[in-house]
C-alpha cells in the first residue's frame, strides 16, 4: 500500500516504518510518546495537539477518514483527484489561490492520499495557524470543482501517473503485484487510479465523494508545535466550528477470502536488467490483534531490517543477494500484507535465491525465532522511540495515521513498551501464522525475454 | 540556546544564535543549541567527494561514504550495525559532487559513545573483503536501476555536457566500470585523499552545551584522522552551453533537466537571486513555470528550479516530466517564460511575496536536529560567517524590487539555457 504526494512522491515507506519513527531503552517507561492531547467539537471533529516548542512554528494537518480504498468500483483515482481539486477554490478563495497564500504567508503546503485516508498540511508560524485553519474548514465545506479546472488537473493526474509509474519499472512492479495480490479487496488498486478510469471519473461523482466523506465528523485535526491545546481548541471552535455537523461514515469495503494456493506473477520489461524478488503474504492487521500486529513488526525487523537480519545473514552474506528488506504495517483498515522482498546479485539466478529464501523460512518456521535475536530486535526498534519529537511532523503524521484509520490514540504513544514486551515465543506464532506459502503471491520482475 | 518565547511573542524576539566552539585540540565547530527534546545531530564534511575519484575510478567516494559504516576496529558489519542500533545511534556517510559528508544522532545520554564509534569508523573502517565485495554489487545493481529511469539519464548526460573534461561531468555515484575497478588499496586512498584533520568541517544541532560539544568534537574527530589538510577540488568553471541534446529512450514520458550558470553564492546579490528564482521555477505553486506549464496547460506534474551553490559558482537548475508528443509544448512555454523573466523581471507584487515567504518560512528550517546541523555545515562548506544565519532576514527584507530585477537579469539567460531530454520526445 501507499500513498502519493500531491507536488512530489513520498517514501512510500509502509505505516509501520512511520509508527516504529520514534526511544531510549531506559524509555521503555510507559511514558506517552508524544504526550499528545485531544478534544472534540460539537459538529463531530476531533482534535488533537502535540506540543513541541523548538520553534515558533506549527504543522497543521486535517486527515479525512476516505481514501481509494472507498472509491466505487469502476472510479479508481477518484480519491487522489479530489484531493488534487482542493486546491482548485471555492467561492471565497479563486483556483490555485490556496497555495499562493500559504506561501506568501511564509508557509508550505501540501497533500496526500492513500488507500485509507486523505491529508492535507501546511507548515506555518504559530501565529498563522488561525488563517491557514479557516482556509482548510473553508473548503471542507465549500468545495467550487468548476469544470474548466478539473480537466487541466486530469491531464495533470495522467502525467504524474507516467512519472510515478509508468516510467518507473520498480513501481510499475509494485502496482502490478498489489493488483493480483488482493482477490476482492480494494487495496488492490492503485491509489492513483488505473489510466483508463482516471479519464472516466465524471464531476458529479466527485462532488458526492466529497460531499459524502468531507465532514467534520469524518475528519481529525492534528497541530503540531509551538502552541497548547486550549489556544487550538479555542481557535478550532472559530474556524471548524461554523461547518455543519457530519457523521462519522463506516467504511465496509469489500473483504479478502482466504488465500488458497500460491500464486507467482512474472513481469518483464525491456528496460530492466536486474531482476527482483518480492513475496506477499495475507497479514492480519492491529484492529484483529494488536499483539500479533506487535509480534509482525519484530518479526518484519528480525527478517529483513540491517546486517544483522537473518535474510541478510542467509542471502546476503552468502553472496545470493546485494540487498533484502521486509515490510509489515498493522495500521491499516482492513487486513493487508506482508513483504519480503530481495534483489540478486549480478549473475546469480533467480531460482537459487527464491530457493535459498524459502529454505530460511522453513528453519524459521520449524525452529521458531531465539529469545537472543528477538531481544535484540526489540531493543533496535524501541531505540527510536527518542527521534519521535525531532521533527516538525512526524508525531502529526504518525498519530493522524492511527486514528484515520481508527486505532486509538494510546496504540502510538504507548507503542515502545508493547514492543518491550513482544517475546520470542509470540514471534515464532506470528511468524507460523503469517508465513504460509500456500496463501502467497511471489513476483518477478525480469528483464524482457531477448535480453534474459 | 534557542531563544525562548511566549505565545504573544509570534516570531518577534525568536533568534537562531551560533555558536562558535573550539574543542581542546584545536577544531571548530558551530552549534545550535536547543534542549527541548533530549536528542542531538552532530554534521561533518570534508571538501573532495566525487571530485577526487581518479580517472577509471568513478564512485569511488560513494563506495568509501557506504562501506565506512560497514564494520570497524573489532566489529564486522553485522556487529557494528547492532552495536548501534541498540542504542539508538545513527550513523551515515554520503559522497556529493565535491565532497563527504556525514551524520550522527543520537540521546545526548550516548554522545560518548556515538562519538567513540564514528572515531573507529574513521580510524579503523575494515573494509572487509566481502564488504567491498557486496557494497560493489548493491552499487552496481543502483546503476543499472538509475539508468531505468528517464529523469536520472537526462541529468547525468547534462553534468556530462556542461562539464565535459571537470570532474563534475562524471555521475557522483559512479559508473559500472569504474566501480568494477575499485579495491579496498582504492578506498584507503580515498579516505587518506580527504578525511584529514585539517580539512574536516563540524556542526552540531540540539541538547548539547558548548563545553560538551567541544569534547565530543575531540573525541570523534582528534585522534581518528590523519593530519594534514586534503588535496584541492578543481575550481568549479562556468558549464558549457550545449543547446539541446536528446538521450533516445523508451519511454513513455520525457524528463528535462536544463540550467545554465548562476552567480556564485559570495555575489552580494545572492538573495535578490534567491527571490528570483523563487519567483520563475522555485516556489512551487507559486512559481511562474508551475502555473504556466501545470496549472495552466496540464503538461507536467512537476516543473520546478533550485540554485545550486558551490564556492566561487552557482547553477540554476531545473527538471520537468511530460508526455512525449508533448513536450515541444513544454520546452516552448520554458523557454518563453525564461526569456520574458530575463528580459521584463519580476512585478513588485512578485517580489513581496517572495520576500514574504522566504523570511517567513525561515524558522520551518529549524524543526530537527538532523536538518539545523545539515545546515550549519552546508553554510561552513560554503565559507559562510556564523553571523550569516543570524543576518539572513534583515537581508532578504532589505532587497528592493529593481535589485531582484537587475539578478533576474544576470540569473537567467535564454541563450545559455542548456536542456537534456530523455524518451522520444516530439520537439
Amino acid at each position: 500500500m501507499t500513498e502519493i504526494e500531491r507536488r512530489t512522491l513520498l517514501g512510500g515507506l509502509p505505516a509501520a516504518a512511520a509508527l516504529a519513527a520514534a526511544p531510549a531503552l531506559a524509555a521503555v517507561s510507559p511514558r506517552p510518546v508524544y504526550g499528545a492531547e485531544t478534544f472534540r467539537l460539537a459538529n463531530g471533529l476531533t482534535g488533537v495537539v502535540i506540543p513541541m516548542r523548538r520553534a515558533p512554528v506549527v504543522a497543521h494537518m486535517i486527515w479525512y477518514r476516505v481514501g481509494a480504498a472507498d472509491e466505487p468500483p469502476g472510479l479508481s483515482g477518484m480519491a487522489h483527484f479530489l484531493e488534487h481539486l482542493m486546491f482548485k477554490g471555492t467561492p471565497n478563495i479563486g483556483p490555485g489561490e490556496f497555495s499562493r497564500r500559504v506561501a506568501r504567508e511564509g508557509g508550505r503546503d501540501n497533500a496526500f492520499t492513500g488507500h485509507d485516508y486523505t491529508a492535507y498540511f501546511q507548515q506555518v508560524a504559530a501565529d498563522r495557524l488561525e488563517l491557514v485553519m479557516g482556509m482548510e474548514a473553508d473548503r471542507m465545506a465549500n468545495i467550487l470543482l468548476d469544470p474548466k479546472d478539473i480537466e487541466p488537473e486530469r491531464q495533470v493526474i495522467l502525467e504524474e501517473r507516467l512519472q510515478i509509474v509508468e516510467n518507473n519499472p520498480r513501481s510499475r512492479f509494485r502496482e502490478r503485484m498489489a493488483a493480483s495480490f488482493y482477490l476482492n479487496h480494494p487495496y488492490g488498486r492503485p491509489v492513483i487510479g488505473w489510466e483508463h478510469e482516471i479519464r472516466a471519473i465524471p464531476r458529479e461523482a466527485l462532488l458526492d465523494f466529497h460531499r459524502r466523506f468531507y465532514g467534520p465528523g469524518n475528519a481529525i485535526l492534528v497541530v503540531q508545535g509551538d502552541v497548547t491545546t486550549e489556544r487550538v481548541a479555542r481557535l478550532a471552535e472559530r474556524t471548524y466550528g461554523a461547518v455543519p455537523a457530519s457523521a462519522r461514515v463506516e467504511r465496509r469495503r469489500p473483504q479478502e477470502p482466504p488465500h488458497d494456493g500460491e500464486r507467482r506473477l512474472i513481469l518483464r520489461d525491456g528496460r530492466v536488467r536486474e531482476p527482483s524478488l518480492a513475496r506477499l503474504y495475507p497479514a492480519p492487521h492491529a484492529h484483529a490483534s494488536l499483539e500479533m500486529s506487535d509480534a509482525l513488526e519484530v518479526l518484519s525487523h528480525l527478517l529483513g531490517s540491517g546486517p544483522a537480519s537473518l535474510m541478510w545473514k542467509a542471502l546476503v552474506d552468502t553472496g545470493l543477494a546485494a540487498s533484502v528488506s521486509a515490510a509489515y504495517g498493522g495500521d491499516s483498515v482492513d487486513p493487508s500484507e506482508f513483504g519480503l522482498y530481495a534483489n540478486p546479485r549480478p549473475g546469480v539466478a533467480p531460482e537459487k535465491l527464491e530457493g535459498a529464501l524459502d529454505a530460511l523460512i522453513a528453519r524459521v518456521l520449524e525452529e521458531g525465532l531465539a529469545e537472543v535475536e528477538v531481544a535484540r530486535a526489540v531493543r533496535e526498534i524501541i531505540a527510536q522511540a527518542a527521534f519521535a519529537r525531532d521533527s516538525l511532523m512526524g508525531g502529526a503524521r504518525s498519530i493522524g495515521a492511527a486514528l484515520a484509520v481508527d486505532l486509538p490514540l494510546e496504540t502510538v504513544e504507548f507503542w515502545p513498551s508493547r514492543i518491550a514486551q513482544v517475546s520470542a515465543e509470540r514471534v515464532t506464532e506470528a511468524a507460523r501464522t503469517v508465513l504460509r506459502r500456500d496463501a502467497s503471491l511471489t513476483g518477478w520482475l525480469m528483464p524482457s525475454e531477448a535480453r534474459a | 540556546m534557542i531563544a525562548p518565547r511566549t505565545e504573544a511573542d509570534g516570531q518577534a524576539g525568536w533568534s537562531v544564535p551560533v555558536q562558535v566552539v573550539r574543542s581542546a585540540s584545536g577544531l571548530e565547530a558551530w552549534l545550535i543549541e536547543d534542549h527541548s527534546v533530549p536528542v542531538l545531530s552532530v554534521a561533518f564534511a570534508f571538501a573532495g567527494g566525487a571530485a577526487l575519484d581518479p580517472p577509471g575510478q568513478e564512485g569511488r567516494a560513494t563506495l568509501l561514504a557506504a562501506l565506512l559504516t560497514q564494520g570497524a576496529g573489532p566489529h564486522d558489519t553485522a556487529a557494528f550495525a547492532s552495536l548501534l542500533r541498540e542504542r539508538g545511534v545513527s550513523l551515515s556517510f554520503e559522497a556529493e559532487r565535491d565532497g563527504l559528508k556525514g551524520t550522527l544522532r543520537c540521546l545526548a545520554e550516548e554522545g560518548a559513545f556515538a562519538a567513540d564509534m564514528l572515531a573507529l569508523a574513521l580510524a579503523e573502517p575494515r573494509f572487509d573483503p566481502p564488504a567491498v565485495e557486496r557494497a560493489k554489487a548493491q552499487r552496481l545493481i543502483t546503476l543499472r536501476r538509475e539508468a531505468e529511469q528517464p529523469p536520472t539519464l537526462a541529468a547525468r548526460r547534462w553534468w556530462a555536457e556542461a562539464y565535459a573534461g571537470h570532474p563534475f561531468s562524471r555521475p557522483t555515484g559512479g559508473t559500472e566500470e569504474g566501480v568494477a575497478a575499485i579495491d579496498r588499496t582504492a578506498l584507503r586512498a580515498a579516505l587518506e585523499a580527504q578525511m584529514r584533520r585539517g580539512s574536516v568541517v563540524v556542526a552540531a544541532a540540539g541538547a548539547i552545551d558548548s563545553e560538551g560539544l567541544g569534547r565530543l568534537v575531540d573525541r570523534a574527530f582528534a585522534s581518528s584522522l590523519a593530519a594534514g589538510t586534503a588535496a584541492p577540488v578543481p575550481a568549479v568553471p562556468e558549464p558549457r552551453r550545449f543547446g539541446l541534446a536528446v538521450v533516445e529512450r523508451d519511454a513513455p514520458q520525457a524528463a528535462g533537466f536544463f540550467g545554465h550558470g548562476a552567480i556564485a553564492p559570495e555575489d552580494p546579490a545572492w538573495e535578490a537571486a534567491q527571490i528570483a528564482n523563487w519567483i520563475l521555477g522555485g516556489g512551487g505553486f507559486s512559481a511562474r513555470l508551475m502555473t504556466e506549464i501545470r496549472e495552466k496547460r496540464g503538461l507536467t506534474y512537476g516543473i520546478g528550479t533550485s540554485l545550486l551553490p558551490f564556492r566561487g559558482r552557482g547553477l540554476v537548475l531545473g527538471s520537468v516530466a511530460t508526455d512525449n508528443a508533448r513536450f515541444g509544448e513544454t520546452l516552448a512555454v520554458l523557454r518563453e517564460e525564461w526569456r520574458k523573466m530575463a528580459a521584463e523581471g519580476p512585478t513588485a507584487d512578485e517580489v513581496e511575496a517572495g520576500k514574504a515567504f522566504l523570511t517567513g518560512s525561515f524558522p520551518l528550517g529549524f524543526t530537527s536536529t538532523a536538518q539545523i546541523a545539515g545546515t550549519l555545515v552546508g553554510l561552513r562548506q560554503l565559507g559562510r560567517a556564523p553571523d550569516w544565519l543570524a543576518g539572513r532576514l534583515a537581508r532578504l527584507a532589505a532587497v528592493t524590487v529593481e535589485e531582484v530585477r537587475e539578478v533576474a537579469r544576470r540569473l537567467f539567460d535564454p541563450e545559455a539555457l542548456s536542456v537534456v531530454v530523455a524518451g522520444r520526445p516530439a520537439l
